[in-house]
């Protein structure tokens, strides 16, 4: 114990040399000035009155600077309020979902207009039956090749002549 | 309107303004009273992150940065401890901050020895010894002393700082660390057995 404690001694005495380190001449003159020069200009965004009350977020910033606790705190309510943004996002909308249902199984609710009722009449196919959904893209029953029309299109090969 | 304030370079003979009022005028706004607060602990301050950082560079800049945002910061000083303590927290937490940021990318920009160092008896002492660091100069001696202390985590390192360097008492680190003082002498303990592990080559009994 007793060599233990000269050791620490002996280690005190060679961090005695840290204090011996000392910044160039003359820093310490301009530092205070330097400090003052930035709150001046930068900080206080160069208004003159000091007096007026920061940005809320500078002070927010302050306040998570003196206090880490504070800013834990204010990161973990960050993440649960997220995290329950996320959870009531995926959670399928109660109030919504059966009133879509209902208009997807029975699509013909309306009373029949006299002009239905004549192309009733006329064999058609089975409508298909979609389900509604609101992340779906809004569907485009006509094919992508026909948006332009038929498709005539022919490879050809080409050839290039240089002039006489 | 804030009270008036001594010239910023003041005179033996000058009045000392009381801490107490310049940190009321300097929450009013009064850049001169902040200007006098700075004055004053400059040198602590620059020298706690010279030492925790060993770059003279990042140690200006997290001086300034600290000193800016506790003028910032002022209004939500309550006083329940000094302000000199509270200054220090803050740059302290910048600067543990800041070495956590920069991980494994540490750069020494150390600065010179005084003339003084050469008539430390104690420096000398080591010097001189018939240890193996006998023929270290005082400028190898530095830089394995700093490069030891890059070693230590960043808490280990702040502890033997204040107290061995700085020479703050463990009841003042507690109070910067917010920490009890059993933390403080259970950490120092630590530090200065890795320390001695670090510089064993350094430290052999003679």
């Amino acid at each position: 114990m007793n060599e233990k404690e000269n050791n620490f001694e002996s280690l005190r005495r060679l961090l005695a040399l840290k204090r011996h380190e000392t910044p160039p001449p003359g820093y310490f003159e301009n530092f205070s000035r330097e400090v003052t020069a930035r709150i001046r200009a930068g900080e206080m965004g160069g208004t003159a009155d000091v007096s007026k009350p920061l940005p809320w977020l500078f002070r927010l910033m302050a306040a998570f600077e003196a206090k880490p606790a504070f800013a834990g705190a204010f990161a973990s309510a960050l993440c649960m309020l997220l995290f329950f943004g996320i959870v009531y996002a995926e959670r399928p909308d109660a109030t919504l979902q059966p009133l879509l249902t209902a208009q997807v199984e029975s699509p013909v609710n309306v009373p029949p207009s006299p002009m239905s009722l004549a192309l009733n009449t006329l064999p058609v196919e089975q409508p298909v039956v979609i389900p509604i959904n609101s992340t779906n893209p809004v569907f485009n029953a006509q094919p992508a090749s026909m948006i332009f029309g038929r498709s005539s299109a022919t490879v050809q090969p080409l050839t290039f002549s240089l002039g006489n | 309107m804030a009270e008036p304030v001594p010239s910023s370079k003041p005179e033996p003979s000058a009045p000392v303004v009381d801490e107490d009022e310049l940190v009321h005028a300097a929450r009013q706004g009064d850049l001169k009273a902040y200007d006098e607060l700075v004055k004053r602990y400059q040198e602590r301050i620059y020298a706690t992150l010279y030492h925790m950082t060993s770059n003279h560079e990042d140690a200006n800049d997290l001086a300034q940065e600290a000193f800016i945002k506790a003028f910032q910061a002022l209004k939500s000083f309550k006083g329940g401890s000094s302000f000199y303590t509270w200054l220090y927290r803050i740059a302290v937490n910048k600067t543990i901050n800041f070495l956590k940021q920069r991980k494994n990318r540490t750069h020494m920009s150390l600065n010179d020895i005084d003339f003084n160092a050469e008539h430390d008896p104690d420096l000398m002492a080591l010097i001189s010894e018939q240890t193996p660091r006998r023929a270290a100069g005082l400028t190898e001696l530095q830089e394995k002393l700093n490069a030891a202390l890059l070693k230590l985590s960043e808490h280990h390192r702040l502890v033997v700082v204040l107290h061995d360097v700085q020479g703050l008492s463990h009841e003042e680190i507690a109070k910067v660390m917010e920490c009890n003082v059993g933390t403080v002498r259970s950490r120092l303990f630590y530090a200065r057995q890795q320390m001695q592990g670090f510089l064993a080559d350094y430290l052999k009994p003679t």
